[in-house]
């Protein structure tokens, strides 16, 4: 049976395409002129650097990593609960380990589809440390519906953000959120109404620039430590409720 | 950063530009404008990437935007001429089968596809590159994949792809 291999899904660039990289290049000037135009790179750089500081703190928001930096590792596709198994039990891995919880399906339902692992390099933002570390996100599927687990190890600083409402589980304190994605394009202008509800946790702006209307997506997430790792169980698009995502959350924790 | 530096690391990055611009856009002409347009601005930027080892990342960056601005002018999906066999990066040839079904699925799928499977992004930086939340990224994939599964076991009698 053949996989998808990856690498020979698209073309080498044409030989066109080639001369024209090399024109272009060639035709660029050796300095730059002090222009009109540099005022309106600055201006341009404005909105772009607001951008930026929006999608980091969507970030914090989400209670993902703060000051990530990149990733040092190609992914690896997790194709069945044995080889995630394998990745947590294994020493080489960075950070996770084998007491790390997983479930091959959960009571409701939801059963594992796939995974991958994923070595990443972050740091807080006040702090020059660089921490390494790998993470396994799952997704776990039923009817159509798509749930994400996600395990990775706690990172002082980087992610121990965690945003909603506080649940107890024994032991653990779970965090559980619920809120609105609102995908637009970079011109977009949030009305007041937006804006207040982006204050108080409630709304998202994430930017796509091939939209020409808005997107609204639902999404609930919840989030806790256990044992040095954090975790996650995430859902987009409203199919599945907070309330069973915190029920699935509570199942991994006495798993 | 001088021009011959600037040079070098563009013509290094070509074939990753190629194929994230081929895949947004399709048309071969657009894909040219997309990445003369990147290089001018990358050029007219240079001083403002404070780290040069990320420039492949922060050259995408530019490219998605340029390949976004020309997307909205254009329809989301593109008939795809039938190109024969074609050569792919390694030498040998494209699986032609899975490149239309790439280039069949919505922009956006195929975007994330791009970054994640073809260019190696993890899942941080292709959201980062597309300005989206992780999670998003992850549900464009899982769709991504499940269009996939069905059009190219639908599209090979033999059901010769394993499902993944």
């Amino acid at each position: 049976m053949k996989q998808f291999d990856w690498q020979r899904a698209l073309e080498a660039p044409t030989e066109r395409f080639h001369e024209h990289v090399q024109s272009v290049l060639y035709a660029l000037p050796e300095q730059e002129e002090m222009t009109m135009k540099k005022t309106w790179n600055l201006k341009r750089a404005g909105v772009l650097a607001a951008a930026v500081v929006m999608v980091l703190c969507i970030g914090v928001a989400a209670g993902n990593m703060m000051g990530y930096i990149r990733s040092w590792r190609t992914t690896h596709d997790l194709k069945d609960p044995a080889a995630v198994v394998e990745a947590l039990e294994n020493e080489d891995v960075e950070g996770l380990t084998a007491d790390a919880k997983f479930l091959e399906a959960y009571s409701n339902g939801f059963a594992f589809a796939g995974a991958t692992l994923e070595g990443n390099e972050a740091r807080a933002d006040d702090d020059p440390t660089v921490y390494r570390y790998q993470t396994v996100d799952a997704w776990y599927e039923r009817d159509g519906a798509v749930v994400y687990v996600d395990i990775s190890p706690l990172i002082p600083g980087v992610s121990d953000v965690f945003a909603g409402a506080p649940v107890a589980c024994g032991d653990v304190t779970l965090y559980a959120l619920e809120r609105n994605y609102k995908v637009v394009n970079e011109d977009y202008v949030p009305t007041a109404e937006e804006e207040d509800a982006v204050a108080a946790g409630e709304l998202v702006f994430s930017y796509d620039d091939s939209l020409s209307a808005p997107e609204l997506v639902r999404q609930g997430y919840v989030s806790w430590v256990q044992d040095g790792m954090r975790y996650s169980v995430n859902h987009m698009g409203g199919q599945v409720a907070l309330e069973e995502l915190t029920s699935m959350a509570v199942e991994l924790v006495n798993s | 950063m001088d021009k011959a530096d600037f040079t070098c690391r563009v013509l290094n990055a070509e074939s990753s530009l190629y194929r994230v611009a081929k895949t947004i856009l399709i048309n071969d002409a657009d894909c040219e404008d997309a990445v003369q347009e990147t290089i001018l601005r990358a050029w007219e930027r240079r001083d403002s990437l404070r780290q040069p080892e990320y420039f492949k990342t922060w050259l995408t960056r530019i490219l998605i935007n340029e390949c976004s601005r020309l997307a909205r002018k254009r329809p989301d999906t593109v008939a795809l001429e039938d190109c024969g066999e074609l050569a792919a990066p390694d030498g040998g040839v494209v699986d032609t089968a899975l490149r239309e079904g790439i280039l069949r699925l919505p922009r956006k799928l195929r975007t994330a596809v791009v970054l994640y499977y073809i260019e190696g992004y993890s899942v941080q930086e292709t959201a980062r590159l597309t300005r989206v939340p992780p999670g998003t990224v992850k549900s464009r994939l899982s769709k991504a994949r499940s269009l996939l599964r069905v059009r190219l076991i639908d599209s090979d009698d033999g059901g010769n792809y394993e499902t993944v």
